[in-house]
């Protein structure tokens, strides 16, 4: 199902049982751990208009929803202050399932192959990460705000990384 | 056979608004100083001053850091793709 909340940035593609508080961080029926989503978790990226991407969330709804998709989200409006025009579409699954779901991707046009783990993207968001300072330049936050904002992301991530066997627990989104 | 070098829109400038290229197979290396060649100044936006930090290199959906970077082997058929590296964070 299509989560469209206009106060969020990114528009999701969920099954309807995440939205009861079950993972879809899982491999083959099992919740993967800390060690495992840095090990195995990422989502392949197609970049296109809002309008193009909306017309593929649709296309893959059934996906999702038949289990062979995770989850997907996707870019509201494109991230122009981060130097991009388009829009990202974001399809997580398992390395080990990706391959399967770039068939499906394929078959309704994507064409730029481009996997993108969750370990490398944890290291562009911890302090000092291109990603996590970009964005704070772009916040205009005061300097206390943002060096809590470093704290805490370093230290989640940090959890992660020194956890392997919990559970992953995600992200706020 | 050539190895196919594709860009999102945001990158079409640089190659006078083709949204892909081509370039004979060796390095990676290779493949963008022969881009270079027909589209000067396409090396120095990829590259940056600091070694890709702007934008990330995929090669057959693989980020070419996670290889062997600039020096990683590509072959006939196949594919590279070029993004600007805040995409997808």
């Amino acid at each position: 199902m299509i989560i469209d909340n206009p106060k969020s940035h990114f528009i999701f593609v969920f099954h309807p049982s995440t939205l009861e508080g079950k993972k879809y961080t899982m491999y083959k029926g099992k919740e993967l751990s800390n060690g495992e989503i840095l090990r195995h978790w990422g989502k392949w990226l197609v970049l296109d208009t809002k309008e193009r991407l909306a017309e593929l969330a649709l296309r893959l709804d059934p996906f999702v929803e038949d289990r062979k998709i995770p989850c997907i989200k996707y870019d509201r409006s494109p991230s122009k202050n981060l130097g991009i025009e388009e829009c990202v579409f974001m399809v997580y699954c398992d390395k080990r399932e990706r391959d399967d779901i770039w068939e499906i991707l394929k078959g309704f046009g994507a064409k730029m192959k481009i996997w993108v783990t969750e370990k490398e993207t944890m290291e562009l968001w911890t302090p000092g990460g291109i990603l996590l300072e970009r964005w704070l330049d772009t916040q205009n936050y005061d300097r206390l705000t943002a060096m809590v904002i470093r704290v805490n992301a370093g230290a989640k991530i940090q959890h992660i990384f020194d956890h392997p066997d919990e559970i992953y627990e995600g992200w706020e989104q | 056979m050539t190895v196919i070098i594709r860009v999102p829109v945001s990158l079409k400038e640089w190659f006078d608004d083709k949204d892909e290229v081509c370039c004979l197979s060796g390095t990676i290396d290779d493949c963008l100083k022969q881009v270079e060649k027909q589209y000067p100044g396409f090396m120095k936006r990829v590259l940056d001053s600091d070694k890709l930090s702007t934008t990330a290199v995929f090669l057959n959906g693989d980020n070419i850091q996670g290889l062997q970077g600039l020096d990683t082997k590509v072959n006939d058929n196949d594919e590279l793709a070029i993004i600007p590296l805040v995409a997808g964070g």
